[in-house]
This record gives C-alpha cells, sequence and structure tokens, in this order.
C-alpha cells in the first residue's frame, strides 16, 4: 500500500521524473534528477516512519491556519483587489489556499523586496546588524515555487554563503500544494519539469473533500502538533480518490515543448541568433519579470539616513538586469547598455548559464514573468525558439 | 537552527562590515587619494589582486581594489579616485576616522603561476592601484621571477600614481619600466607618448616564458590584446582584471555577472582564456 | 559648500501651480531639522514678502520650480545660476515641461488669444520650456508634485555637499515590488513602463495608471511601449495623447525650441 510510508515519501513520486534511493543511514538521500542525469546531495531527512494519511478537510482549512498562527507568523496567498499575493495574513480567514496563482512568488518570504542589514550609528561612529526577521510558516506554495527555492538555496549557498537567506530558509517551514493542472494559460511547468513538489516540510494534494497531508522532515513536527486535533485519518475511499487524482494528473501536464537536457547548449548555440533583436525591440525594460519572477536574486545595497543625520540604515533592495543602469560601471561603461542584451542575459540566466552551474532549472515555467509583461515576452517562447521553433519569440 | 548553517554563516553576517581606522590619508592626484587603514581586529591578509569592500557610514559602500600587498602587513593600502557618492566621501577622510571594511573578495593575480617565468605588466590609469600590489609581490620574492616589465600609461604626466616608487623602479631598476602619457606638455616629458600599445609592440618578449597581466579601462584591453596576440603570447599566459558594478561582493547580488560568471567571485582576475568566447566581458 | 555655515538657500517658481513648494512645505515632520541645517534666503510661498524681484543674492542652491514661459524668466534664471552654486529644476513643470508644454502643440497665437482674449499684446511670451532648456542644471528631481520622501532624501546630500545619487529605473519596478497587479494585465494602459522612478509608484498603488509626470527615462522603449498599448487594443493616437500631459516637451517641441 503506498500511502504506508517506508521510505519517507509515497512511490508515485518515483515514477516520473525522480527516483529515490537511500542509503543505510537515511540520512543523506540522493535523488537522481533523470531528466538531466544530474545528481544532488541534499539535506538530511527525518527519520522514516509508518503512519496512516491524513486528511485536512476543507472545512477545517481555517482553524489549521489559526493552529499554525498561535506558533508564529503564516506567509500565504490573500486576496487583494482582485489577485492574489503573497503576505503575512493576520486573519486566517483572509487566507486564499485555492489561489490560482499570486502576483508575486514566495521569494520575498526569504528575500524580502528591501531587507535592512546594518543600522550605523553616526554619532558614535558605531554600527549592528539587524536581525533577519522572516515568517515562520509558508503556507500554499505551488510545486514551481518549491522549486525556486531549490533553485534560490543553490544560488545563495555557493561560495560564501549568504547567512541572512539561509537564517530564514532555516526558520521557515514550507507547506506546499500540489497542483492538478496548470494555473493559466501563461505557465509551462509542464515544459520545465517543475510541477511536482520539489521539496517541501509538509505537503498537501488536493482532494474533492480536502487535501491530504503530508509530513515530511524534522520541521514538520511543529505543524504535525498544531495540527494533531485538526486532521482526520485517510479512509481507504480517500485513498482511492488521491491515486485517481495524481493519475489525472499526469495527463494535465504532459506535453512537454523543452528538452531541458539539451536546453543549456541550446541556449548557448544561440546566443549571437538574431532573433534576440526582434525581443530587444520589443522589450521595455520595465523589469516588471524580474521582480516577479521567484528565481530572480538580484539586489542592490542603498543607504539611507534619517534627517538628523544620526543614525543611517544600509538595506538590500531587489535590483534587477533588465535595467540600463545595472551593467554600468564608472567611466561611464556600460556592458549591457543595449537592449537585446539585457533581456537575453536575463533569459540565459535563466535557461543556460546557472542551469549548467547548479543542475536545477532556474526558470521554473511558473509563467508569472509572462502574466506580468506587458509586451508579451515568454521564456518558453525563447527555450522553444533556441531549440529550434520557428514561432516569433 | 542546524549545526551545519550555523557552521556555515558563522557568528556574524557578511553583510556586516569590520571596522578599520584611517592611518594615513594622502592625495596622489588631484583625483586620486591614497588611503592606508588599519583594521581594529585582526589583519586584512589580502593577496594582490583581491578587493575589499568599503563602508563610509551614513554615506554608503563601495568596492575598491587592494594596492599593497598585505598578506603579511597589519595595515593595506587602497588607491581611491573620486567618481561617485562613497569615492567622494572617501576623499573627505581624516587620519582616525573609522570606516566599514568587509572581505578581502575575489581572486588573486596569477602569483604562483608567474614565478619562474617573466612577467609583463601592462596598466593603463587606475589599472596601476591594483597592479601595484603585484609590482610590491615581485619586489619581494624578486628572485622568483624573470625579467619584469612594466608598462604604465596615464593621460598626462600628472595623472602618474604613485610616482615616487613608480620613478624608482624606472631609474633604479628592480623592474624595467617603460611609461607613456596620452598628452605630455612640452619639454619636461622624456618618456614615450601615446598609448601603451605603441612601446608595447616594440617589446622583445619570448613567449614561451612569458606572462601578462593587464588592469586599466575596459577600452584598452582589446588593443593591449591583439599586440599580446600577435607576440605569441596564448589565452593562459595572459589575465586580467575586470571591474563591474558590484554590492556583495560574494556572487549573491547578481550585478557583476559576465554571462556565467560571477566577477566578484569567480574574478576580478581572469586569465584570458575563461573569458575570451565570453563577448561581453572586454 | 560648507557644513559649518549654513548653506543659502533658495526657492523661485515660475510658470506653475507653486505645488512642488507645498510639498516642500508638507514635510513636517522633517521641517524644523532641515530649518535648523540650512538658512533660507528666499522662499515666497512661505513667506510674508510679496515682492518677487531677484538681485544679486549668492546662493549655495537654488530651487526652481515651474516652466520658463517668456524672455523675463529666462534672464532671471540665467542671473539665478550666475549666482548660485547648485541649481535644482524642481518638479514636472521645471524638468519636463510637464502639463506647460501643451500650450506648444498649438500656434501661440491662438492660444495668446484664447487666454488673453484682446489684452493678448500685453503678455510677451514665447514656447514653455523647461529649466534645463534655459540654463544647465545639476540635479533635477521629478514629479508632479515632487516626492516628499525623495526630497528630504535629496536634501540631506546636499546638506553634507555630497553628489546626490539619482534612479534611473523604470516605475515598474517600483510597483511590482509594492505588488501591484500591472495596468496592462487589467487590460489598461500605463506609462509606468517608460517613465523614471523614485515615485514609489503612488499613482498605480492607488488604483490609477501611471500619467508619466516624471518624465520619460533617457533610453525609454517607446516602440515597445507602441506595441504594449496595441496589445490591450490603444492606437497610437492614444499613446501620442497619453504622453502629451507630461512629456509634450520631449516629443513635440524640443528641437523647435533647443
Amino acid at each position: 500500500m503506498f500511502l504506508r510510508r517506508a521510505a519517507g515519501r509515497p512511490r508515485w513520486l518515483a515514477d516520473g521524473c525522480f527516483s529515490w534511493a537511500e542509503n543505510e543511514s537515511f540520512s543523506v538521500g540522493l535523488f537522481v534528477f533523470r531528466r538531466r542525469r544530474l545528481e544532488l546531495r541534499l539535506r538530511g531527512r527525518g527519520e522514516p516512519k509508518e503512519e496512516v494519511g491524513k486528511i485536512l478537510k476543507k472545512r477545517d482549512v481555517i482553524s489549521a491556519v489559526e493552529a499554525l498562527l498561535v506558533h508564529g507568523s503564516v506567509y500565504a496567498p490573500v486576496e487583494k483587489d482582485d489577485h492574489f499575493v503573497f503576505e503575512e495574513i493576520e486573519r486566517a480567514s483572509d487566507l486564499r489556499l485555492e489561489a490560482a496563482q499570486t502576483v508575486h512568488s514566495a521569494k520575498g518570504a526569504f528575500f524580502p523586496s528591501k531587507d535592512p542589514l546594518v543600522r550605523f550609528d553616526l554619532s558614535s561612529g558605531d554600527w549592528e546588524e539587524l536581525p533577519p526577521a522572516a515568517p515562520r510558516f509558508l503556507f500554499g506554495l505551488h510545486p514551481c515555487d518549491t522549486w525556486a527555492m531549490k533553485a534560490f538555496d543553490c544560488w545563495m549557498r555557493d561560495g560564501i554563503p549568504d547567512d541572512r537567506y539561509l537564517r530564514r530558509r532555516e526558520h521557515g517551514v514550507i507547506i506546499a500544494v500540489q497542483c492538478l493542472k496548470k494555473c493559466n494559460e501563461d505557465s509551462f511547468c509542464g515544459s520545465m519539469g517543475t510541477y511536482r513538489i520539489f521539496e517541501a516540510d509538509v505537503r498537501l494534494t488536493p482532494m474533492n473533500n480536502g487535501y491530504f497531508v503530508e509530513f515530511e522532515t524534522e520541521k514538520a513536527r511543529e505543524v504535525e502538533e498544531a495540527w494533531r486535533e485538526i486532521l482526520l485519518e485517510a479512509t481507504v475511499e480517500e485513498e482511492r480518490e488521491l491515486e485517481e487524482m495524481k493519475s489525472g494528473m499526469e495527463d494535465a501536464f504532459s506535453g512537454a515543448e523543452v528538452d531541458l537536457e539539451r536546453l543549456p547548449d541550446d541556449m548557448k548555440a544561440s546566443f549571437y541568433a538574431p532573433w534576440w533583436r526582434d525581443m530587444g525591440k520589443r522589450c521595455l525594460d520595465c523589469g516588471q519579470c524580474v521582480a516577479v519572477c521567484p528565481t530572480c536574486t538580484c539586489f542592490a545595497m542603498i543607504d539611507e539616513c534619517n534627517v538628523s543625520l544620526t543614525e543611517c540604515e544600509r538595506s538590500r533592495r531587489w535590483d534587477g538586469c533588465m535595467f540600463h543602469s545595472f551593467a554600468e560601471v564608472a567611466g561611464p561603461h556600460n556592458f549591457r547598455s543595449d537592449r537585446c542584451a539585457r533581456i537575453r542575459h536575463r533569459m540565459n540566466r535563466k535557461g543556460q548559464w546557472l542551469n549548467r552551474r547548479f543542475g536545477v532549472p532556474f526558470c521554473v515555467g511558473c509563467g508569472r514573468c509572462v502574466t506580468a509583461c506587458p509586451v508579451g515576452i515568454s521564456p518558453l517562447k525563447v527555450f522553444k525558439r533556441a531549440q529550434g521553433g520557428t514561432a516569433d519569440v | 537552527m542546524s549545526e551545519s548553517v550555523r557552521r556555515a554563516i558563522g557568528e556574524s553576517s557578511v553583510y556586516t562590515p569590520r571596522k578599520a581606522k584611517v592611518e594615513s590619508i594622502q592625495p596622489m592626484t588631484p583625483s586620486e587619494t591614497l588611503l592606508e587603514l588599519r583594521p581594529s581586529a585582526s589583519p586584512l591578509r589580502g593577496s594582490p589582486g583581491q578587493f575589499v569592500q568599503v563602508t563610509i557610514p551614513g554615506v554608503g559602500e563601495c568596492p575598491i581594489s587592494l594596492c599593497s600587498d598585505c598578506r603579511e602587513t597589519e595595515t593595506f593600502q587602497l588607491c581611491v579616485r573620486r567618481v561617485g557618492l562613497v569615492t567622494t566621501a572617501i576623499h573627505r577622510l581624516v587620519p582616525g576616522s573609522i570606516v566599514g571594511i568587509r572581505g578581502p573578495f575575489g581572486t588573486t593575480f596569477p602569483l604562483e603561476e608567474a614565478e619562474g617565468k617573466d612577467v609583463l605588466l601592462v596598466a593603463g590609469g587606475l589599472g596601476m592601484a591594483p597592479l601595484r600590489s603585484f609590482v610590491e609581490y615581485i619586489l619581494k620574492n624578486r628572485d622568483r621571477f624573470g625579467e619584469v616589465t612594466l608598462v604604465y600609461g596615464t593621460r598626462s604626466p600628472k595623472d602618474l600614481l604613485f610616482r615616487e616608487e613608480v620613478f624608482e623602479w624606472y631609474y633604479e631598476k628592480p623592474i624595467s619600466v617603460i611609461l607613456t602619457v596620452d598628452l605630455a606638455p612640452a619639454g619636461d616629458w622624456t618618456g614615450e607618448v601615446g598609448p601603451v600599445t605603441i612601446p608595447l609592440r616594440s617589446l622583445e618578449i619570448v613567449p614561451a616564458r612569458t606572462l601578462a597581466v593587464m588592469v586599466g579601462p575596459p577600452v584598452m584591453f582589446s588593443y593591449v590584446l591583439d599586440v599580446l596576440r600577435e607576440k605569441g603570447l596564448s589565452d593562459d599566459r595572459i589575465y586580467c582584471s575586470l571591474e563591474r558594478r558590484m554590492f556583495c561582493g560574494i556572487g549573491k547580488c547578481g550585478q557583476c555577472q559576465i554571462e556565467d560568471l560571477l566577477c566578484c567571485k569567480d574574478g576580478p582576475v581572469f586569465s584570458l582564456s575563461q573569458i575570451a568566447d565570453r563577448g561581453e566581458a572586454l | 559648500m560648507n557644513i559649518a555655515k549654513k548653506p543659502r538657500v533658495g526657492f523661485f517658481s515660475f510658470a506653475s501651480c507653486e505645488g512642488c513648494q507645498l510639498a516642500f512645505l508638507e514635510c513636517e515632520e522633517e521641517l524644523p531639522v532641515l530649518l535648523e541645517a540650512v538658512e533660507i534666503v528666499r522662499f515666497r510661498e512661505a513667506s510674508s514678502y510679496e515682492g518677487r524681484e531677484i538681485g544679486g543674492e549668492e546662493f549655495d542652491v537654488v530651487f526652481l520650480e515651474g516652466t520658463i514661459a517668456r524672455e523675463k524668466d529666462a534672464e532671471e534664471v540665467r542671473l539665478l545660476r550666475k549666482n548660485a552654486k547648485i541649481v535644482v529644476a524642481f518638479g514636472a513643470c521645471a524638468t519636463t515641461c510637464g502639463v506647460n508644454a501643451i500650450r506648444n502643440t498649438r500656434p501661440l497665437e491662438i492660444v495668446r488669444r484664447e487666454v488673453y482674449g484682446e489684452k493678448a499684446g500685453w503678455y510677451d511670451v514665447f514656447p514653455a520650456r523647461p529649466v534645463s532648456a534655459v540654463v544647465p542644471v545639476d540635479y533635477t528631481l521629478r514629479g508632479c508634485p515632487v516626492d516628499r520622501t525623495e526630497l528630504v532624501k535629496f536634501l540631506l546630500f546636499l546638506l553634507r555637499d555630497l553628489p546626490a545619487p539619482i534612479p534611473k529605473y523604470p516605475v515598474c519596478f517600483e510597483c511590482k515590488a509594492a505588488g501591484v497587479v500591472c495596468n496592462y494585465v487589467r487590460g489598461r494602459t500605463c506609462l509606468g513602463p517608460v517613465t523614471t522612478c523614485g515615485c514609489g509608484a503612488i499613482c498605480t498603488r492607488f488604483g490609477g495608471r501611471c500619467e508619466g509626470c516624471r518624465g520619460i527615462l533617457p533610453d525609454a522603449n517607446l516602440e515597445g511601449l507602441r506595441y504594449a498599448y496595441r496589445e490591450v487594443g490603444r492606437s497610437e493616437e492614444d499613446l501620442k495623447h497619453d504622453l502629451q500631459l507630461f512629456n509634450s516637451f520631449l516629443s513635440t517641441m524640443r528641437e523647435k525650441v533647443l
């Protein structure tokens, strides 16, 4: 019975793009990411345990969030005007777990658009580090967001690690919801192979009447504890229903349009292709794609003083490679003064360089940038074009 | 927090500067000043080619190349040109001022690769600042290197950096020095006139045992490179130090990305074989 | 500028609504500290003094608000440039010529007759132009009106005699960082993609669209914007119309005036 999780995670996950091997101590899991033939060493997971599937009924979602709010802040999709955004929620009823897609990704939880780093006391000449505040529970991440978080982890851990990100990341508990279909016509997670949850502390799989709940890691214990009274044990019918859901899901994401294994090479080969120019003509350099992208990591640092010039706060803010000033140095000299070079830079960051460097896709196909772009630029179109497609980019 | 993360990130944040005191500050030219800093806790221990992030509290932070070989010294020197906000504030520092420093960051000049070889250093303008640390290193270990030649070009004689030292090298000849300026006032200049490529072209080198390092403004690189290649130097024997906008110094802010390389982490010193096929690099 | 001596500051306004000066006066929390740090020599909007003659006084900084619409004003601006160390073009009228440039789109004679009737001959006006078209300016503070936060930040650099950094990216980024859904997604047009940031996307955050009061970015992709307009079913004419409000000077009159 696949629900009895002797191997720590259900077998159905092993059928698709992963296979799951474990060594004796089970402290280090080894994924084989078949589609890219790359092995990723991942953090240790909790002890495997035998347990019965748990169900969170739809009617209990609010009380589940209330239970979490007792333990810490909850960062989740809420409705704002007529769309959804990730925010720290104040009331449990604000949660919109059924949100199709948020305008932004969840990266703001661990990488806020403004992150105060240091406070300088200008009268004493002293300074102090500002602690990185972060939400405790990230509730309602989609599979693409979990993949993006993996990409973010790779980037932030590489070389000298970014301690501010890591502290937040360690602190946060990820509660992800499996998607059963694409969020909208802009998303292309099926093509990027990111439609299954990659890593999460707690994973929810939607069912007709609620969510099937799996606790995956040590950090999930707190959630498990908080939800002890709320969750119900899955019945045999519900388990059957779950299996049906999942098999249906595979079809909903089929028809991948990108060959991920070849993508970095194809992007490299088309680096000087003439069609970048067409896109450069349209691109407005507005940087919306950068702001909504779950894997865009660039930032700038800005120092701001109070009006009496006694204090100064240094913060890091999101920045973006789409801006003219981004690659400017004193001189002045600009290494990417051409708009076409900037959009090409961004697309190659998503499709070539970082994929190669870290072995995970740096475009997770969420399609947020496609939705946000006023001139309809889409990474999917670019990837397809780079792989020999003829459609306009 | 898990033990592995705690170990990885250490006590204080990589973004928190540590303190350093201004030992001395002396103008070198109307727009460049030489700053000597003494870190308050432990010495910097930076190697030639690396850079530090200098914070002026209340103003901001900017990356500056080390211009002294400070692997074993208590203090280190920076040559700062006044171009923007932070560098303007740096020029106003006085001895005793407290600044913040982070680093050292980045790769070093090919200190070991150059051993036993002839070294050709090409500096343009402010490029002399980082190269000066390399020259210091060479002078300290003079017997480990063969012929060392410095070709240094500036706009005019008054823009020469490290004037006294450079003239000392010029006359004492621990290394051979060729100076050239774009514009020379009539009379008092006996060096070359014109771009660095002119004296470089007439220089005789043995490509098989020569290693070249060039640092200068972006426009200089391609011209110098042409000459070096003409002389038969292969790309893996040519090094250059690149300049990019950067904030973090540790490969996170993405500002200095050159295609798939990060200037702050994979550079700023690159061998040409690393960057030759990256159109954006030079 | 010497920190020990308070910098001498003057505010002057030309053809404008004087709302930007008002924006400065609205910095109520910061004003006590700022006024401590500077000596305000001239500020008609905030003083009971009613004269507006401009003499030979020396200034460290002058803030020039408004459009230059007649020769007399141009002369005053030139005089101020001579007497001031730093000239700041203050607000949309002074930086992009703002709404005043709409006047330039029609023959001056007709406009004069329309406004002044039979007294049209009394007023000697020429095509409206921003301050920067008359004298070189050291800084531009954009917006209609200027953004208070930006203004205070700017003053803090000025007080320390440091070169103030002026951001050069579009409003869109501030808008997105604030979590606002794009107007284009809603099927509306917006000038955010081509407009200089610094306002914190105040219009779009409160449900409006960006009207471009902070001026078009120097390297803005207007061709791309045309495409975006077409995508939401708007025409070239609509774009021209939108750009006219604050950016007429850029599109129509620049060559004629300069």
